[in-house]
């Protein structure tokens, strides 16, 4: 047994030195490869009664822009105010009630949206395309195989953890709806609630992660104060969350999580508004480090309401039984004589 | 020889209390509590719930007394047992009305359905369904509370099943929920969170015992001292009980090293038992 594991340690180690020699070669030719530094700001918000920053209170963060930039905006970072405001036209349509032309999927106007402005482009700051970076050749293959795979709906594991009422993702990028997010502060300890099924408990008091066997949906996070930024650094995914590419999803489908280490800055920079970055390093997956920026807005009306998402979920249920359906009658079909 | 037995025992004295402020020193130290007896308090001077507590009995089998008794999943053998307990309710018996206990009983038979899929007769914890108040307290998991002056949160490690408490603001529900609507007060020291709008789906406990969506609950959190709170929850729901009735029971405070609520999302842990008929089976070939 021991010896069986040392053997997997050596190779593993070997193969993250590879991995580790992939990157470094990778980041010799792209200059920016080291985790994103994100800026700092000079604003002071109150103290809770035991002397943290207090960043206590409901936010929200719709955005118009996506995770990375288009195309058509190659080479261009930051949009001017009129074109942030014909971009949001464009990208957040069916604003206007009009019922004629049916109201399609979650239509803009009924869902009553507060985008939060942002200029840049993509959510996506580094690399200063605004664009995911490149997977390793490894990770390429073995994402083409888990979307292939989840193709079949075999069993729940097929699904998104959203569908299957588990987790949304961490990190969590804009959704449709629903994504209000309650921080709530006590002494050595940060609470997020996400109304959309995340709970994330954030000790500050130093302790370390929780040890390697235990995997969670949403990591295992630890946090700390540096000046008004929360810092908070998470281990311990579990590789069952990799259907990501739903609507809130910031990692797209076929990207297991289990070696992410993601670093996130909460960043206030007024009362109403937090500068959230994550950062992704997971070299067995992607060729260097990565940070989405995503702006949060106070939202004093906002009250969380119960989500119960697994308690009416018949959804996941009626689909799988509906894939088998299909399978049986395409079977019966095959065997029918010409 | 008097004045020396005298000497000792002051010297023996000051030591224990040399000793008590030096353990109390480095328990605040370690585990930012101060040491049993002493009420832990806010700066704003009310009592300080923070922290991870757990209520210590079998009161999520049944609130009522009950003895030892078998698995109803015959394979689970002593690890599913039925794990003995006195009532938590006060006077020993919960009120029903005859026919509502008629009900009770019913439940109680179907709670471990014995076959797969959503049972919604089953007892909702079977399900992973959220538990409702006051039972998400003695489910066999921690819960953490977080307070500040104008609200109080309470997650739960079962679901990770959470609370909103406001304090300053009462209001009133949009609508019914799992969890009800929550309105907490400080009376004195304690706690007192009035809960409305449930909806009917939830039980107090595998047994059965159950309620309607006219249910209210009336919540006291009571610190005795740094580690333990005094809880109690009245319960009034005229279409099943007779009278409103009160359970309590102590709650202690978790004080293992970087204690933490662990991930319980039991959707996961149900997949099979609500979907697992329509896993794919590929045919040998």
């Amino acid at each position: 047994m021991m010896s069986h594991r040392r053997l997997l340690s050596v190779a593993m180690l070997s193969l993250v030195s590879a991995l580790w020699l992939a990157a470094a070669l990778v980041s010799a030719q792209a200059p920016a490869a080291s985790p994103y530094t994100p800026p700092s700001s000079t604003y002071s918000p109150p103290r809770t009664p035991w002397g943290d920053p207090d960043l206590m209170g409901v936010w929200d963060y719709q955005s118009v822009i996506r995770m990375q930039r288009p195309d058509s905006l190659a080479g261009k970072a930051r949009f001017t105010d009129a074109e942030y405001e014909a971009w949001g036209k464009a990208n957040a349509p069916n604003n206007d009630a009009d019922t004629s032309r049916g109201v399609g999927a979650y239509n803009e106007f009924w869902n009553g949206r507060n985008f939060v402005k942002n200029y840049n482009t993509s959510l996506i700051v580094d690399p200063p395309d605004g664009r995911y970076p490149a997977l390793t050749p490894e990770a390429e293959k073995r994402r083409k195989e888990i979307v292939a795979k989840a193709r079949e709906f075999a069993s729940a594991e097929d699904y998104h953890a959203l569908e299957r009422c588990i987790a949304s993702q961490t990190p969590n990028a804009p959704q449709a709806y629903n994504s209000g997010t309650y921080i709530m502060q006590s002494p050595g300890w940060v609470l997020i609630v996400r109304e959309r099924l995340d709970t994330r408990l954030i000790p500050l008091d130093g302790r370390p992660h929780v040890g390697q066997s235990i995997r969670n949906w949403n990591g295992d996070p630890i946090g700390h104060w540096e000046g008004n930024t929360l810092v908070v650094d998470s281990t311990n995914f579990t590789d069952k969350q990799r259907m990501g590419g739903m609507s809130g999803a910031s990692i797209p489908a076929g990207i297991p999580f289990g070696n992410f280490h993601l670093t996130e800055h909460f960043v206030p920079v007024s009362r109403n508004r937090i500068e959230y970055y994550a950062t992704i390093n997971d070299p067995t997956t992607w060729t260097r480090p990565w940070t989405f920026n995503l702006p949060w807005q106070r939202d004093d009306d906002y009250r969380i309401f119960e989500y119960a998402c697994h308690e009416g979920n018949y959804a996941l249920g009626n689909s799988l039984s509906g894939e088998r359906a299909l399978e049986a009658e395409a079977a019966k079909k095959r065997q029918a004589p010409k | 020889m008097p004045s020396a037995v005298r000497w000792s025992f002051g010297a023996l004295a000051a030591t224990a209390v040399v000793a008590a402020i030096v353990l109390s020193v480095t328990w605040s130290a370690a585990q930012g509590v101060p040491p049993q007896g002493q009420i832990p308090r806010t700066p704003d001077g009310k009592p300080d719930l923070n922290g991870i507590w757990q209520a210590m009995n079998t009161a999520n089998y049944d609130l009522e007394d009950h003895g030892t008794a078998p698995s109803s999943v015959i394979v689970t053998g002593a690890v599913g047992a039925i794990f003995p307990g006195e009532s938590v309710v006060e006077g020993g018996r919960i009120p029903y009305r005859p026919e509502a206990l008629a009900k009770r009983d019913a439940n109680r038979k179907s709670s471990m359905p014995g076959k797969p899929g959503r049972i919604l007769e089953a007892d909702p914890e079977v399900n992973c369904f959220l538990p409702g108040v006051p039972r998400a307290t003695y489910l066999p998991h921690p819960f953490q509370i977080f307070q500040s002056p104008k609200v109080i949160w309470i997650v739960y490690q079962y679901s990770y099943a959470r609370r909103e408490i406001p304090l300053d603001k009462p209001s009133k529900a949009p609508i019914d929920s799992w969890m009800g609507w929550s309105n907490g007060r400080w009376e004195g020291d304690t706690l007192v969170v009035d809960v409305t709008a449930f909806n009917d789906s939830t039980w107090f406990d595998r047994a059965g015992n159950y309620h309607s969506d006219a249910l209210h609950v009336i919540e006291r959190y009571t610190p005795l001292s740094a580690h333990h709170l005094m809880y109690e929850a009245t319960i009034e729901d005229p279409q099943v009980f007779t009278r409103p009735w009160t359970i309590a029971m102590p709650l202690y405070r978790r004080i293992d090293r970087n204690m933490r609520l662990l991930e319980f999302k039991c959707p996961e842990v149900v997949e099979e038992l609500h979907q697992g008929q329509y896993r794919k089976v590929t045919p040998p070939q």
